[in-house]
């Protein structure tokens, strides 16, 4: 039996802890497709769920990598752009992905840039629909740009935390591992 | 005491690899021995470890033992002479910084 839900996540961490939550009620995810997502129904408590943002665009270093997490009991279950969706057994112990200061810092660091890479595309785009709403005034428009102007308010704003998190795992590298 | 090109203090997650590597071991296996020689307190993620490994042979400190067939590659990676020299050398520099340590507070002449 599968689910489908709906589901939009400007923040990975949050929809890494919303995936838990539903393979805690036991729905284990499967596929993902521009916010739908795919679950099947399971037992609960099978599978700890992580998100992770590739460092490489070249599928070869891809598939050593996810090859490497293969045979540290991580499965690779979906991928959506260059964003990976990896589970592991809960019996096989917790799914650890970064553990030290360095590691954490060049994955945060990877989705700041991406984020801000996204940015100027967004922000163009933006202008572009407020010019569209000025010109044609109907409702449908006007819909969609508020709700556009919403979306980037809390894309802009994860950018920012992203930014601050990345300065605090900065700080406590001049001390710490 | 030798003088290398590079004087600076290994990551925990570098000691321990290298430790472990006195014997042939794939990735799972460091994990896990990592994991067992510090009592559980040390456990390497899987992303941090792969990163670790993939500098560790560019700097020709481990190189690949062994691959196993074609299909699955799972790799056995084993210390090379000069990682060796390495280890050894952040010994001495633990050794001295605990020496250090325990005069300075290991309580004999307190003020």
């Amino acid at each position: 039996m599968t689910k489908i839900a709906f589901r939009f996540f400007i923040d990975y961490e949050k929809e890494e802890k919303w995936l838990n939550e539903m393979e805690s009620k036991g729905f284990h995810f499967l596929r993902y497709c521009f916010f739908f997502y795919i679950f099947e129904r399971g037992n609960p408590n099978t599978y700890t769920y992580g998100i992770e943002l590739l460092e490489d665009m070249s599928h070869h270093k891809n598939y050593d990598y996810l090859n490497f997490l293969k045979d540290t009991d991580i499965e690779h279950v979906a991928s959506w752009a260059r964003w990976v969706y990896l589970r592991k057994r809960k019996e096989y112990g917790p799914l650890n992905l970064f553990t030290d200061l360095s590691s954490k810092y060049s994955h945060f660091k990877r989705i700041f840039t991406f984020q801000v890479c996204l940015l100027p595309i967004m922000i163009a785009s933006f202008i572009k629909l407020l010019d569209l709403t000025w010109h044609e005034g109907d409702f449908f428009y006007v819909a969609v740009s508020v709700l556009y102007t919403i979306f980037l308010i809390f894309f802009t704003s994860n950018t920012i935390r992203t930014h601050y998190k990345i300065k605090h795992i900065k700080e406590n590298m001049q001390i710490h591992e | 005491m030798p003088e290398s090109h590079e004087r600076m203090a290994l990551t925990e997650a570098v000691f321990y690899i290298l430790l472990t590597l006195k014997k042939p071991l794939h990735g799972y296996g460091i994990m896990q021995k990592v994991s067992e020689m510090s009592g559980d307190s040390v456990q390497l993620g899987s992303g941090t470890l792969y990163g670790a490994i993939n500098t560790l042979l560019n700097k020709g400190w481990i190189k690949i033992h062994r691959q196993e067939g074609t299909s699955r590659k799972k790799k056995e990676y084993i210390i090379t002479d000069e990682g060796l020299h390495i280890a050894h050398q952040e010994l001495r520099r633990l050794q001295h910084l605990t020496t250090l340590g325990e005069d300075i507070l290991g309580g004999k002449d307190n003020d």
